[in-house]
């Protein structure tokens, strides 16, 4: 009669399917009512503790935001922060062009033209971040306009968007990047631009299914019924109460455009040299592995991987700790 | 008192979940005879569902458990059965009906296979000859082309035609005891009517024991036998029918019986709603659940639960309002004038 | 004249199916719907699911558009009004929904929630619109502190009245009740009723009563109109109704509608109706109930009968749709065709 099985982070959950849910929803109601008022996120922070790799997840992404903050902050004031100039060039500390390992005072060891590895994993940090936040930024801004006009409205005007939509999945990414790359100005910020750009589809697709299904509810009869005209409806009352996946989405996207940043520092595009970003660093010093200066790649990798799978985590376990299905 | 078909005695059954331990059931006891009817009467955390289900150890557990008390089917206790003994009960010898036929019914599954899977359950019966018995089970609660509506979806039955196919399923194996949780809140008044008869007719026939479920009085006044008023989790008044509704004990029954628009009171009179809201279960007192909104509170009824006090043949009620004053209390309640004094 | 008209209001669903979404049929929800309302009376509209009354209580409103008709609110046509105009009549034609736990925005506060049609409508300042919550919070038998909190920490009836707050929030004449308390408790629905009941007297308000439950109608409504397969079938003053029904499928309903009291109950004469409720997808020809009346002849199958007044005693008005209403034992007899609108509305 009950089923077991584990959520995405391995924790048992055993779901009863014998009980018609009106059972419960008696027991929780009543339970609720005149009980003392819980804040709307307080359940689901409650079971998200509980997720030990969402936690970690989360701490992970605390780190890299602090840091990646930081070094944001401190370009902008034209510095760094870190124990080395990360672009100080130092041929002494790269005998035979192949760096030198890890010691105390370069604890990750300097690359292939005498650069210390560490300073450059810390500032290449704010590489990540922005490109985390401007991308997201951008894709939430452009999905949830069309997203939610898209599932509220209906009719044509939901087949242009969601054909439209269609139309930026199915395009490879890399030519699309290329496109854009065409028309916006050069830098690395235009990459994060794009990727920005393309990835308005997401949110505006997961976006109006739950504005599909909040659009029939009550309240926003009500609402209409209170003469909201259709602005008031859509932004204030339909799309605060399809937030809650998009939060998900949000964590994993900001994972993914890090991740996609590096798959494109391959192409050449993105950051220049002598500038550092991890995916960077990972292109430049790839060739180095085979010569034996593992330090080169494997630190920027380290951080890559790690910073990537902090956000899916905390974004897999926000999506185990808002699903009112999965029972504790 | 020779052996009753179902003897349930002090039965409690707790939800312990994050926030606190909710007492779902707390310390219910009641019998149930062959051919006779139960109705439980409460509302919304009242415990009556739960108790239902715990009877058929259906209750989640985790977080509920059914901590206390002695579930006796002819002498068997179901609390301290084993997993694969509850599993021959289920459905052979206590059957349930639940409240929304939308949601019970497998979607995906014909209807007669639903059928005919609950009788190759229980009885040793070959496939062929159990979807004959569900054809045969279909035409007996009245669904008019049952041959045709046997190979059917649940989506091609009304809501009223769904309940009936419930019952059909629960009726399969001649339980002894069927429970109906709610059987007719999710139909049309007409369509009501029309199952209430069909339990009724299935009753007779297979000379069971039927435990009704509901909030509705007028439901309880029709087919129970005897009823049980629960509230937060305990019994505050149990009767015979006549007993319930004309000479009345607890203020909750009060309460309820005065808070009915009726259809067929003669001029507009003003309904006496109970103050208050629900109870919180998950601080409930340890006295009576009724404190605060009852209007004869006493201090003791907070701290400690009444006693049964026997007001009449099989009628007990717990209050702490000793017998004179309830009576005269109870007379003058504006819509109990006309009772029996 | 009264205050709201409604005049043939019909409301056809289109069905669309198959790849090229065709209209392939129509649910005919409401099909030539008319009554009318006073000021301060209370019209109940009754029926089994399917029947069509939620769908005439939207449609009154505009969250549903009618497919024709003509509904007049104060002499002011609703369905073919400006935007301006319709912004203008939402101030005094309000509605109380059925499910409390999702007729309220469960991100909004209770103050914007109860006070959300005073900002749109730009009634009042601010401070003047904080204090008008906090009285009809109080007029709801809520209290101020109530305003910062949030709908889940509510029950429900609370939260219904936290709607009905906000259903009073613009000073509205007309509020059309749509089950307001089926999804209630039995204990807590005699608690809203007394509540709306009290509102009407001190609030001079006009209710449109849309429920199931007849013993509720009946209780709260002056006159009350019975709904079957998107038509009235019977209409008259409320107790006249259930003493003297004439529609049979009015007198089917009353005999299924369980009464709490054993003895009743034991004695009571009840009439069974066969089958189930016809689909409005798919409604019958002629006389909309004909499949299931125990009266049928062969007339009930060409057309619908019109809605017309019976006569009832001391020249009450009683609307039947029927060729054999039970006034005239059943019989046929010439029902005088009186079309609804061009009486006053009940006695």
């Amino acid at each position: 009669m009950a089923e077991q099985h584990q959520d995405t982070s391995g924790n048992r959950i055993v779901e009863d399917l014998t009980i018609s849910t009106t059972t419960e929803r008696d027991v929780v109601e009543a339970r609720l009512a005149g009980a003392k008022p819980l804040g709307l996120w307080a359940d689901t922070w409650r079971r998200l503790r509980r997720n030990k790799l969402a936690v970690v997840g989360m701490w992970i992404i605390i780190v890299f935001m602090t840091v990646g903050g930081v070094e944001v902050l401190a370009a902008a004031a034209g510095t760094y922060v870190a124990p080395y100039d990360p672009n100080q060039e130092n041929y002494a500390l790269s005998p035979q062009g192949l760096g030198s390992p890890p010691s105390l005072q370069h604890p990750f060891g300097t690359d292939y033209l005498g650069r210390d590895v560490l300073s450059r994993v810390l500032v290449a940090a704010r590489i990540s971040l922005l490109v985390g936040v401007i991308a997201v930024a951008i894709a939430l801004a452009i999905g949830l306009v069309a997203g939610p006009i898209s599932g509220y409205y209906g009719g044509w005007i939901d087949s242009v968007i969601m054909r439209t939509a269609d139309v930026f999945f199915a395009f490879p990414f890399i030519l699309f990047v290329l496109l854009l790359l065409t028309v916006l100005p050069a830098g690395f910020g235009s990459v994060f631009i794009a990727i920005g750009i393309l990835g308005w589809a997401t949110y505006a697709r997961l976006n109006r299914g739950s504005v599909l299904s909040v659009k029939a509810m009550e309240f926003v009869e009500a609402a209409r019924a209170q003469g909201a005209s259709d602005l008031r409806v859509i932004f204030r009352h339909v799309l605060p109460n399809t937030m809650a996946p998009i939060y998900v989405a949000i964590a994993m996207g900001i994972g993914g455009a890090i991740s996609t940043e590096a798959a494109l520092a391959f192409l050449g595009l993105g950051v220049q040299p002598p500038d550092a970003s991890w995916g960077r660093m990972i292109a430049d010093n790839l060739t180095y592995l085979a010569a034996g200066s593992w330090w080169m790649l494997f630190f920027p990798s380290f951080f890559l991987v790690v910073t990537v799978f902090g956000f899916i985590s905390f974004g897999n376990g926000l999506r185990d700790a808002t699903d009112p299905k999965l029972k504790e | 008192m020779a052996g009753h078909l179902l003897e349930v005695t002090e039965l409690s059954t707790h939800f312990f979940t994050h926030a606190g331990v909710v007492k779902a059931v707390n310390g219910v006891s009641f019998t149930l005879d062959r051919r006779e009817t139960l109705g439980i009467v409460g509302e919304s955390g009242s415990g009556k569902t739960v108790a239902a289900l715990s009877l058929m150890r259906l209750v989640p557990d985790p977080p509920g458990k059914i901590v206390e008390g002695s579930l006796l089917l002819g002498g068997r206790d179901l609390r301290t059965m084993s997993g694969e003994e509850i599993r021959r009960v289920r459905g052979n010898d206590i059957a349930m009906i639940f409240q929304d036929p939308m949601t019970s019914l497998n979607p995906v599954v014909k209807v007669g296979k639903q059928i005919a899977e609950a009788i190759t359950l229980h009885q040793d019966k070959s496939k062929a000859e159990a979807w004959e018995m569900a054809a045969k089970l279909l035409a007996r609660v009245g669904i008019p082309d049952a041959d045709k509506r046997v190979s059917q979806y649940p989506f091609e039955f009304s809501g009223g035609m769904r309940q009936r196919a419930m019952i059909a399923m629960a009726i399969s194996c001649n339980p002894d005891i069927l429970i109906a949780d709610e059987p007719t809140t999710a139909l049309d008044v007409t369509i009501q009517a029309q199952i209430i008869d069909v339990i009724r007719e299935m009753q007779e026939r297979y000379e069971s024991g039927v435990i009704a479920i509901t909030h509705d009085l007028g439901v309880v006044a029709e087919i129970a036998d005897k009823v049980m008023v629960m509230y937060g989790g305990r019994t505050v008044e149990y009767a015979g029918i006549d007993e319930i509704f004309y000479n009345p004990q607890h203020p909750y029954t009060w309460g309820l019986l005065g808070s009915l628009p009726r259809l067929d009171e003669a001029e507009k009179t003003r309904l006496t709603p109970i103050k208050g809201q629900p109870p919180d279960l998950l601080a409930l007192p340890e006295g009576c659940p009724f404190v605060g909104r009852c209007a004869y509170e006493r201090p003791e009824c907070r701290d400690k639960w009444p006693s049964l006090e026997i007001v009449g043949a099989e009628h007990g009620v717990h209050c702490w309002i000793p017998a004179d004053e309830r009576l005269s209390a109870r007379k003058r309640l504006p819509h109990f004038e006309k009772l029996v004094p | 004249m009264s205050l709201l008209e409604v005049r043939e209001l019909t409301k056809h669903f289109p069905i669309k199916s198959g790849v090229m979404k065709r209209t392939t049929g129509y649910v005919y929800a409401v099909d030539g719907v008319s009554f009318a309302l006073d000021r301060g009376e209370t019209l109940g509209l009754v029926g089994e699911s399917g029947c069509g009354k939620s769908t005439t209580g939207r449609t009154l409103l505009r969250l549903i558009e009618a497919t024709s008709g003509t509904v007049t609110f104060e002499g002011r046509d609703v369905l073919r009004a400006s935007r301006g105009d319709m912004q203008r009549l939402r101030r005094d034609m309000q509605i109380i929904f059925q499910d409390p736990y999702a007729s309220l925005n469960p991100r909004m506060r209770v103050r914007d929630i109860v006070g959300e049609s005073l900002k749109i409508h730009g009634i009042g300042t601010p401070a003047e619109r904080k204090k008008r919550v906090f009285e009809l919070l109080e007029t709801v038998g809520l209290s101020a502190e109530h305003a910062e909190r949030y709908p889940h920490e509510f029950s429900g009836g609370q939260r219904q009245r936290i709607g009905i707050a906000r259903a009073l929030a613009p000073s509205p004449k007309l509020i059309i009740c749509d089950e307001p308390v089926s999804a209630l408790d039995v204990s807590i629905r005699a608690q809203v009723i007394n509540l709306l009941e009290d509102l009407q007297g001190d609030l001079e308000l006009t209710y449109l009563f849309i429920a199931h439950d007849l013993s509720v109608v009946k209780h709260i409504s002056d006159r009350v109109a019975v709904m079957y397969l998107g038509k009235i079938v019977e209409s008259s003053d409320s107790s006249l109704l259930y003493s003297h029904p004439q529609h049979p499928y009015t007198e089917a309903l009353l005999s299924a509608v369980p009464i709490p009291d054993p003895q009743t109950e034991r004695t009571r004469r009840r009439i069974i109706l066969e089958g189930d409720v016809p689909s409005p997808a798919n409604p019958p020809h002629g006389c909309v109930f004909h499949p299931r009346c125990p009266r049928a002849q062969e007339i009930c199958t060409t057309a619908m009968p019109t809605l017309g007044n019976t006569g009832g005693d001391a020249g009450a008005r009683h609307d039947v749709a029927c060729y054999f209403p039970t006034r005239y034992g059943g019989a046929r007899q010439e029902v005088p065709q009186t079309p609804p609108e061009a009486a006053t509305g009940g006695a």
